[in-house]
């Protein structure tokens, strides 16, 4: 019985990995792709070139093309499995950009080697060691900010160029880290762009918010977020006291029914709630069943709200809820955008759907990463020099500044050569979900709807 | 002569063993080192786990929460009141032996899968108040070491950390050889064989217990210490894992549990068959790794009831009453 | 602050909340009652039930509630299978019942990450009209889900004490539970009894994984986890040999988590859940509702 039980589940795991590796479908083992789309390049670069009848210049620029390899360190398995391999697919359609010479002042190409943290920070400092040892000249990763801190102390001391395009925690720039780059918003960034976003929608509606309410979850996101929010308040809402704070914890939490009781007591005006995808959700339909909403609800700090599942998950009742957004399609539809619908157009064609915000930022800080290799390699560094190809590559992300309008995707620019190498151009948009769609409502100007404020109450939807 | 062949049949290994470990780090890649000193940190925390869950009997899934307690203590002590973390390990492993008391104590009502789910809770319990006393532990935001400097025991370069842990290891191992020869230890297995004979002949199953558990604690304390110092950032819902708790457990067990050589054996095959089974795999199929490290987990349980030690040990036994016989 | 009405509110709304939690530790109790192994994997079934339930309802379009029957089943061979591999080798041997910890958390490990491989880390839903019906008695607002996993959690409790009251082979269960060496020398087969525990126990984790996922989101490889922890606690205050005492007990959790929050702040409200629980289990080994142990 013994013996038979063994071989049949040993059949079963065979099968079932085998199955996996095939139903796994795009993004799982994408180098390959990358490497045969760069062939692909150049027997078109070769083609064109033979039109325009300049033969001797073209075919020998590709094979000049040197490459560079680039570590990527994210959460492909474990908590946060979902949104690494979200990023994952950002970065390596701006790896295959750069290599398909889709911006013509990148002339490298890019190898992406790519390593799992499984969301543990010891897994992480040991994968980054690997990447260094591979041969990587710099890092991008790893979206949880307590998995990118210390892989990030790791990398300033071997002196490996670390780009954070999305963790968000403050204290990683904060220490004054030589080697550490981050391309996005901090937490205060994203509670006062928030606070912005929201008095101005209010202010357009000819509405005074008196009270608002802060719900977060307990870790470190939900708390520097919401310690942003209250340090800005009243900077933006100067007659607004907070009428309740509460915190929980997003993993464990079974029910969210005490809390909206207590808000439908205190009825604020405005909710700002810093949550992950399943507490999001949890929240708006216990808001629903307890019959109860306030003027605007609103995700602070990009966070489960902003995901397609949550529409999914809610269908309608998605509607009217406020999200901040680092990214949408709708960008697109606005003048100065619309010049970089090409990349989401690629996108789909590789994956089947638009990009989402963490996607964008990724491709962003990959960009950015691949502006600065290429600046070493003009400066005449030797990338076979690998410890002072780091050092070039490191020298010239201090050097980059990109003006809003020539940055992929973003409505903002960069600017790393602050003294903290924290972005200070990031800005984050505010979205509202109207007719189960995400419309940019915030800033203004950008924006291609209007925002509806105050929310109708659930009996009149 | 009988005794001295054995004495050298014993010695002769360990000190090829020895100095293969003394010398790794001048031959292998950096990879390579920092996997064997995680496994030898691993190991060192296995052992500590030995004393109470294999000598002991009490089989602890808590033992995140002493590691936790370890690191935080020695961590407040270096980054608030300056203190060395060479004089903080022993502040860090009285405080977790001080909790491990605790959980000695409460050993004595639970039972079996009852004193297990106690310890779980019990693990709990230490991860909300350490995010609870935001004021002295920095709550859900953690604590990062900023200091630097081998006074402080942070190094630039991961060798140093090799030969930390490399000695850690072996003074575990050193340490459950007096253990297990010692009128405590003996006394100990004695309380797991049968508490009530025990008992009968004049031990106290209390303090053997009680003790015994504090010493568990407080030599996993040091190793949280060592831990925090190494990967520099402390927070406790990454720390007090249950996984960690589970794999420190499953670490000694695969080893073989009530032995001085289990825990490292157990490390030397779980730890490199994860990080590196993650190395090749994670980039390309995330999860893969992990699969294979339960089914490993599960044969060997399964199989192999004493643990590879346990297994090795009666193999080579057999083996030489067999000669003997012959 | 709140006001009475609000209470009545929140006492059912976390009566419910509590009865699922029975629910999801009735298939553990039983387990833990007949071979006190703990089952690591508990949460993860929880988690195979759940994709039981979007993938008939998505791929078929059948309705969440008959799904839950093909969880059962499907759960319960997959139950049967775990139980040959993982626990029947090592549960009679010195130290087994620690053994199955173990070998149940490879089934765990291995589990999550089949689920990570075959359907992506995604989290799933499906559109259910009963999440978004509501019911209004007296004020009090419930949604069709909740109300309707909360009657099928005190039916499957009711009809499982029937099963073990009047069924040969549930008599065989209970006898096995109460006194396995006893149950051998009357001749009955315990190998086969704790297979078949073990199997009936993983069935009504998966149902119980399809009745969550009619009201909870989220349906993503870890999604198990929230739910295990929860059914522990609530198996531990039931205590052993009971069955009602598990949807009293999981009730009495609800509420006073519930409770807590109020009076508490919800940071806190979790500490003290964990404090009773330990409370409770050096006070009480047995149970609030379990017959003392005999020391053997």
């Amino acid at each position: 019985m013994d013996t038979k039980a063994w071989i049949l589940a040993i059949v079963l795991l065979i099968v079932g990995l085998l199955v996996g590796y095939f139903a796994a479908g795009p993004g799982q083992a994408k180098t390959v792709t990358v490497t045969k789309s760069v062939e692909k390049t150049v027997t078109v670069t070769k083609t064109v070139a033979g039109t325009a009848t300049q033969p001797a210049k073209t075919t020998t620029a590709p094979a000049k093309k040197v490459e560079v390899k680039v570590g990527v360190l994210l959460p492909l398995s474990g908590g946060s499995a979902f949104s690494g391999q979200e990023d994952l697919k950002g970065i390596q359609l701006a790896a295959l950009h750069v290599n398909q010479s889709k911006y013509p002042n990148l002339k490298f190409t890019m190898k992406l080697v790519i390593a799992d943290t499984q969301t543990k920070q010891d897994v992480a400092v040991t994968e980054l060691r690997r990447l260094a040892q591979e041969g990587v000249v710099a890092i991008i990763g790893a979206y949880n900010s307590a998995v990118t801190y210390p892989s990030a102390a790791e990398a300033e001391r071997i002196g490996l160029p670390y780009v954070v395009p999305e963790s968000v925690s403050d204290k990683i720039t904060a220490q004054g880290w030589k080697y550490v780059f981050r391309t996005c918003a901090n937490a205060s960034k994203y509670a006062y762009d928030t606070l912005w976003a929201m008095a101005d929608i209010a202010k357009a509606n000819g509405v005074e918010v008196k009270s608002v309410a802060l719900i977060y979850e307990n870790s470190d996101f939900g708390v520097t977020t919401t310690e942003g929010l209250k340090k800005y308040l009243n900077k933006f809402f100067p007659n607004a006291k907070i009428v309740h704070e509460e915190s929980y914890p997003a993993e464990e939490v079974t029910s969210m029914d005490d809390m909206v009781a207590k808000l439908k007591a205190e009825n604020p005006d405005i909710v700002f709630h810093v949550a992950y995808l399943k507490d999001a959700v949890l929240f708006v339909q216990t808001m629903k069943k307890l019959n109860w909403y306030p003027k605007a609800y609103v995700g602070a700090g990009a966070g489960g709200q902003t995901r397609v599942e949550f529409i999914q998950q809610l269908g309608a009742d998605a509607n009217y809820v406020y999200t901040q957004t680092e990214w949408q399609p709708d960008f697109l539809n606005s003048k100065a955008l619309s010049k970089w619908a090409w990349i989401n157009d690629d996108f789909k064609k590789l994956y089947g759907r638009d990009m989402v915000g963490s996607s964008a930022l990724n491709y962003v800080g990959t960009y950015v990463l691949a502006v600065a290799i290429q600046k070493a390699l003009d400066s005449g560094a030797n990338p076979s020099d690998i410890k002072a190809f780091r050092k070039a590559v490191r020298d010239a992300l201090e050097t980059i500044k990109i003006p809003a309008g020539e940055l992929p995707l973003m409505p903002w620019g960069v600017d790393l050569t602050v003294p903290n190498h924290q972005n200070p151009e990031a800005a984050v948009a505010m979205a509202q979900i109207l007719e189960g769609r995400f419309r940019v409502v915030w800033p203004i100007e950008f924006a291609p709807v209007k925002a509806v404020f105050p929310a109708p109450p659930w009996g009149k939807r | 002569m009988g005794l001295e062949l054995k004495f050298t049949r014993k010695l002769i290994p360990a000190a090829i063993l020895l100095v293969i470990g003394a010398v790794f780090p001048l031959f292998a890649d950096e990879f390579l080192v920092s996997i064997l000193m995680q496994a030898y940190l691993w190991a060192f925390l296995a052992m500590s786990w030995d004393v109470i869950g294999g000598y002991g009997g009490q089989f602890s899934l808590g033992h995140a929460a002493f590691l936790a307690l370890g690191a935080y203590t020695s961590t407040i002590l270096l980054q608030s009141y300056n203190i060395s973390p060479w004089v903080g390990m022993w502040a860090a492993g009285v405080v977790a032996g001080a909790a491990g008391a605790l959980v000695g104590i409460a050993s004595l009502r639970l039972k079996g899968p009852f004193f297990a789910l106690g310890t779980i809770a019990f693990a709990e319990l230490v991860k909300l108040l350490l995010l609870y006393f935001k004021g002295i532990t920095g709550g859900p935001l953690g604590i990062l070491i900023t200091k630097s400097g081998p006074e402080n025991m942070l190094f630039e370069t991961q060798t140093p950390y090799y030969y930390l842990m490399f000695v850690l290891m072996l003074a575990g191992i050193l340490f459950l050889k007096w253990f297990e020869s010692s009128r405590f230890g003996i006394g100990l297995v004695a309380v797991r064989e049968d508490e009530e004979a025990a008992e009968g002949v004049g031990i106290n199953v209390y303090r053997a217990k009680v003790i015994g558990a504090a010493i568990s604690a407080f030599l996993t304390g040091i190793g949280g210490t060592i831990y925090a110092q190494w990967i520099h950032f402390i927070r406790p819902d990454i720390l007090v894992k249950l996984e960690y708790s589970t794999q420190i457990a499953a670490i000694d067990v695969v080893g073989g549990a009530g032995s001085p050589y289990g825990g490292l054996i157990g490390a030397l095959i779980l730890v490199p068959l994860s990080l590196y089974l993650n190395a090749l795999f994670g980039g390309m199929i995330a999860g893969l790794s992990l699969i294979l490290y339960g089914v490993v987990l599960l044969i060997v349980v399964v199989m192999i009831p004493g643990g590879i030690y346990g297994l090795l040990r009666r193999r080579l036994g057999r083996k030489f009453s067999d000669k003997r016989r012959g | 602050m709140i006001e009475l009405s609000a209470y009545t509110q929140l006492l059912v709304s976390y009566a419910i909340l509590g009865g699922v939690y029975g629910l999801t530790a009735l298939g553990l109790s039983l387990i833990w009652g007949v071979m006190k192994a703990v089952n690591w994997a508990h949460g993860d079934f929880l988690m195979v039930g759940m994709y039981t339930a979007f993938w008939t309802v998505t791929l078929f379009g059948i309705d969440p509630y008959i799904a839950a029957i093909v969880a059962f089943i499907l759960l319960g061979l997959i139950g049967m299978v775990t139980h040959v591999i993982a626990i029947e080798p090592v549960v009679e041997k010195p130290g087994g019942h620690e053994a199955t910890l173990l070998t149940t958390l490879g089934i765990s490990v291995i589990l999550e990450s089949l689920a990570l491989i075959l359907w992506s880390p995604s989290p799933r839903s499906y559109q259910n009209v009963y999440k978004n019906t509501f019911l209004e008695v007296l004020g009090i607002r419930t949604s069709v889900a909740e109300a309707i996993a909360f009657v099928v959690s005190i039916a499957s409790i009711v009809a499982v004490d029937q099963f073990l009251k009047r069924v040969k082979i549930g008599k065989a269960i209970r006898a096995v539970s109460q006194n396995p060496v006893g149950a051998r020398v009357v001749g009955i087969d315990v190998p086969k009894i704790r297979l078949m525990t073990f199997g009936l126990g993983v069935g009504l984790a998966g149902m119980a994984g399809v009745l969550v996922s009619t009201f909870y989101p989220n349906i993503r490889p870890l999604a198990g986890y929230v739910w295990d922890i929860a059914s522990y606690v609530v198996v531990i205050f039931a205590g052993l040999g009971t069955i009602y005492g598990v949807i009293f007990a999981g009730i009495i959790i609800g509420i006073t988590e519930g409770l807590g929050t109020i009076v508490f702040s919800n940071a806190f409200r979790q500490i003290l859940v964990y404090v009773v629980f330990l409370v409770v289990l050096l006070l009480r080994p047995q149970g609030l509702f379990g017959k003392a142990l005999r020391r053997v």
